[in-house]
């Protein structure tokens, strides 16, 4: 637990190289594989040390996906996920275990993330269990201490899942993720589940842990308001694929994607009616049988004959700001 | 750090752990008939371990043939003169190892195959549930009656065996479901998350949570292999030398009309055990329901 | 001309094992016809319970225990099943937050959306025999398949006659949700109730379908009261709020005033916690606190415990009474009501003294 040291913020932590990950669907009496769910589809991006990364994106857009794929989960179909420069895909079971003491994860169901059969104090106190790295009274001390930092009462140690209410359970959650002091924690839709007076609190939890902690976060969620809350740099995801990467305030002051764009206007703004709000046509396209060229195109208001064609891919238009739009980039 | 001074929080031991479990039992007085059915089995279970408390004579012991009940013989004496009573709760024992001996064969036998077949999926879910399926469709009471009768000697080990053998797919079908179902809750991905290898999930998360479902079904299993060797002995299968109610029933059903305790008496104990222990059933889910 | 919906003192409980939950606790509201109402409010706050009883919903062990329903005048509490049940669909609709299970699987589109209008449209209709005579009766048949084409275009379905043979399950989310708007306008009812319509659905779809409900309700002149917890849709669609907290009603008042100064210190509150596009820097200030037990609820103001305003001995005594401090504002709050007022309720702080 050595935090003394100047943290830099160029670091690399993870990077994802050309990730793809298809899901199976089986069908007929052998099962054979039929189609497959492209769930996430060449996924480039990296994610700093000390940054709050952001991943954005509508239902099938595969940033669940890709948190998954991060925390070793699941296995990417294709490509590799560097994490503190090793590769997830060639470290074997035991390193990958390892690994994992440095990773903590919180997801968007509260009540079904802890083991209702478990008392709190097993809850939080399973990482370290896992990890052998301590005796039966310092694992205590810990639980003890960290629930003192996201503030849960000491005597809801003996306690069980169903006595307590959605955002405590969001609590436990953080605190079993962070006992093992990890330099990663990727946060799935953490207040979704919540009630919405609840969700400041959470919300400014994890920011104040976040900072505290000296964490490098992914953070998952289809709200922008919250993603734009939590964010340092953002990642917008459209079936599978990055649309647009850039850091909050560009991406909000300056849009560069048609989807972004769109996203940004559907949001209802509370106190005001709308006049001008991009409604985009049609739905949200399957990933299985995903579009053809640039996969908005069948939704995009500006889209032309190569955006059936080509696959735009990512392109710098300003200082770290990212977009895969033909429109947008310079050929 | 004294942790018990500064927070008062206080360290629960193994034992007191043991101990909350059993007040689980408490739960039991909401439920009258669960009660009652616990009453019940529990004289079944004190005849099972202890018979000699009551029984008056040695179960063999042959007196006058067919006498009907009285102070002496309380439920009278069978065709070859053996005390009904005697031998009836002497049959207990006979009854609860028949159905403990079946209900363990088929948890075992299910946890390997619905458990792996759950957990993993894939080719090794598809041909587990293959082989699950060919038994399931194969019509029990005559490949019961096929498997006894190829061997040569009736024993009662073999009966069982042979129930367990073909018993066990309708336990492994409910044990897979919900080794799936829990496997995609995210209480196991966060158990996956932090680096648990596959047996702590199994161990530590997923029986735990299968034990509601579970635990109901082995009461209705047990009926059942009950039942199932009561059934083979009616057909002339069942073992005579082991004196399951089966058999005493079996015994008396040719001279039902004229001495009519032998089939009786025995057929009264099989059918309140049963009743018992559908009670209990209900009353189990109550005990390891941790809402409750 | 009489306001279209009316609702005093309105109370419906619940009667669990473990206590009575008071979901709806002395609701009084009302709506003018052309107006579109917002029911804002977390969960287990009784909007959704306020939604059903509107239509005498509630199912076991909840029942309306109290209060009046005035639709048009006449007091829905009072009617019998029969009247209640001309009045589902025709003139008092309903849609819930999930499309999936509100829709029969088994069914089709058409089907369904047909069998709202044969219900109401044909003398009679209702009983199984009509339903049947609708199926099978040529002429019958051919009427209303033609309106529910209609209907299906109207709400921005394209290829109508071949979408209404179409499953649930071959519609997208977004369109089961069109599905159940059309199936609930059908019938041009004078009301349309809305329950957390597009809490499940992505934000672009969910653009999608406040802008095909504004269009309709326009079109139909239906009334719209929308239930849910984000203050931004009910913000696109509704003129007038209410805001509920625990099963009582906290404020009341039209979109732009309670944006722009809440006066109740839960809608302050409220305000400030939830992340709003643009509010970058600013911190959220978090409500202390959980949601309320429902079955043993705070004394006095159920909000109290915590409320930043609170004056012990005054809030947590008594439930406040509403007042209206402006015309077409109302708030149940104890700061509007002046220190002669309160000890003229016989209220005074803790000090026993008269408040400040």
């Amino acid at each position: 637990m050595i935090w003394g040291y100047i943290m830099n913020k160029n670091e690399l932590l993870i990077e994802l190289k050309d990730i793809e990950k298809y899901f199976p669907i089986r069908g007929g009496i052998i099962s054979k594989t039929v189609e497959s769910v492209h769930a996430v589809d060449g996924l480039n991006f990296k994610i700093m040390k000390g940054e709050t990364f952001g991943l954005v994106g509508e239902s099938g857009c595969g940033k669940t996906t890709t948190g998954r794929l991060i925390i070793g989960l699941e296995k990417p179909t294709k490509g590799t996920i560097m994490f503190k420069d090793r590769d997830l895909n060639k470290i074997s079971g035991g390193e990958l275990r390892e690994l994992r003491r440095n990773m903590g994860a919180i997801f968007q169901d509260p009540h079904l993330s802890l083991d209702p059969r478990m008392r709190i104090r097993y809850v939080i106190r399973e990482p370290l269990d896992i990890q052998g790295s301590a005796n039966r009274s310092e694992k205590d001390e810990y639980v003890l201490k960290i629930m003192e930092k996201v503030k849960l009462q000491p005597s809801y140690v003996n306690r069980f899942p169903y006595e307590l209410s959605g955002g405590e359970k969001q609590r436990v959650a953080m605190a079993r993720a962070l006992i093992n002091n990890p330099d990663f924690l990727l946060a799935d839709e953490p207040v979704s589940g919540v009630d919405v007076s609840i969700r400041s609190q959470i919300l400014n939890l994890i920011k104040d842990l976040i900072n505290e902690m000296r964490l490098t976060c992914l953070f998952i969620s289809h709200d922008l308001s919250v993603i734009e809350y939590m964010s340092d740099r953002i990642g917008v995801m459209y079936v599978g694929k990055l649309v647009e990467l850039a850091p909050v305030e560009t991406l909000y002051d300056n849009p560069q994607h048609p989807y972004t764009e769109a996203l940004l206007s559907a949001i209802p703004v509370p106190g005001e009616r709308s006049k001008t709000r991009i409604i985009l046509k049609g739905v949200i396209p399957s990933p299985i049988n995903p579009p053809s060229g640039c996969r908005f195109h069948t939704r995009c208001p500006y889209t032309f004959s190569k955006c059936s064609k080509d696959e735009p891919k990512l392109f710098e238009v300003e200082n770290d700001h990212f977009v895969a739009c033909h429109l947008r980039t310079k050929s | 750090m004294e942790l018990t001074k500064e927070t008062g929080v206080k360290q629960t031991t193994i034992l007191e752990r043991l101990f909350s479990s059993l007040s689980g039992l408490g739960k039991l007085k909401r439920n009258k008939a669960s009660l009652v059915s616990v009453g019940i089995l529990l004289v079944f279970i004190i005849l099972a371990l202890f018979p000699n408390i009551i029984v008056p004579y040695h179960p063999e012991t042959m007196f006058m043939v067919r006498q009907s009940p009285s102070s002496k013989h309380w439920f009278g004496t069978d065709t070859l003169g053996r005390d009904v009573f005697s031998n009836v709760i002497w049959g207990v024992r006979t009854t609860f190892y028949i159905g403990t001996a079946c209900v363990l064969i088929e948890l075992v036998i299910g946890f390997l195959m619905g458990g792996l077949a759950g957990y993993f999926g894939g080719w090794i879910d598809d041909l587990l549930m293959r082989i699950t399926d060919i038994i399931l469709a194969l019509p029990t009471l005559i490949v019961l009656i096929l498997a006894v009768s190829m061997f040569k000697v009736r024993s009662i080990n073999i009966i069982i065996l042979v129930m367990g053998l073909i018993g066990w797919p309708y336990m492994a079908r409910v044990i897979r479901s919900q080794f799936l179902s829990i496997k995609t809750t995210p209480y196991v991905d966060a158990a996956r998350a932090m680096g648990a290898k596959t047996q702590r999930i199994m161990f530590r998360h997923i029986m735990p949570n299968i034990i509601l479902p579970i635990v109901v079904l082995i009461t209705i299993h047990f009926a059942g292999y009950v039942l199932w060797e009561a059934s083979l002995t009616f057909l002339g299968l069942g073992d005579p030398n082991s004196m399951s109610w089966g058999v005493m029933i079996m015994s008396g059903k040719n001279v039902l009309r004229t001495c009519p305790w032998i089939s009786t008496y025995p057929g009264l104990f099989l059918f309140f055990l049963l009743i018992a222990l559908q009670l209990l059933g209900d009353g189990l889910r109550d005990i390891f329901d941790i809402r409750v | 001309m009489s306001k279209l919906l009316e609702l005093r003192d309105l109370k419906t409980h619940y009667f669990t094992r473990e206590g009575v939950v008071k979901a709806v606790d002395r609701v009084s509201l009302d709506m003018e016809k052309g107006e579109n109402l917002g029911i804002a409010g977390e969960s287990g706050c009784g909007k959704s319970t306020l939604g059903l009883s509107i239509l005498r919903l509630v199912r076991t062990p909840g029942r309306i225990v109290g209060g009046e329903i005035l639709f048009n005048g006449e007091d829905i509490v009072q009617k019998s099943d029969e009247e209640m049940r001309r009045i589902r669909g025709a003139r008092i609709s309903i849609i819930f937050q999930d499309p999936t299970s509100s829709l029969n699987p088994v069914y089709t589109i058409g089907d369904q959306i047909g069998e709202s209008i044969s219900l109401h449209q044909y003398r009679g209709g209702g009983g199984v025999f009509d339903w049947l005579l609708g199926r099978f009766k040529r002429s019958r048949a051919r009427e209303v398949d033609e309106k529910v084409e209609d209907i299906l275009r109207e709400i921005g379905i394209s290829d109508a006659s071949k979408r209404r043979r179409n499953y649930p399950h071959e519609f997208s989310g977004g369109m089961r949700q069109r599905a159940m708007i059309a199936m609930a306008l059908s019938c041009r009812p004078d009301l349309l109730i809305a329950d957390e319509p597009t809490t499940n659905l992505d934000v672009t779809i969910e653009a999608q379908i406040l802008d095909l409900m504004k269009e309709l309700q326009k079109e139909f002149d239906t009334s719209v009261i929308l239930i849910s917890h984000n203050l931004g849709i009910i913000s696109e669609l509704c003129e007038k709020i209410v805001i509920m907290y625990a099963g009582n009603i906290m404020e009341f008042s039209d979109i732009k005033t309670l944006f722009e100064s809440p006066k109740h210190p839960y809608t302050e509150a409220l305000l400030n916690a939830i992340p709003r596009l643009g509010s970058r820097g600013k911190r959220l200030v978090a409500i202390p606190g959980e949601v309320p037990n429902q079955i043993n609820p705070p004394h006095g103001c159920k909000f109290h415990p915590r409320c930043k305003d609170r004056i012990d001995g005054i809030c947590n005594r008594r439930s406040p009474p509403t007042i209206e401090i402006e015309p077409g504002i109302k708030v149940s709050c104890y700061k509007y009501i002046s220190k002669y007022e309160l000890s003229d309720m016989g209220l005074y702080n803790e000090q026993k003294r008269i408040v400040d």
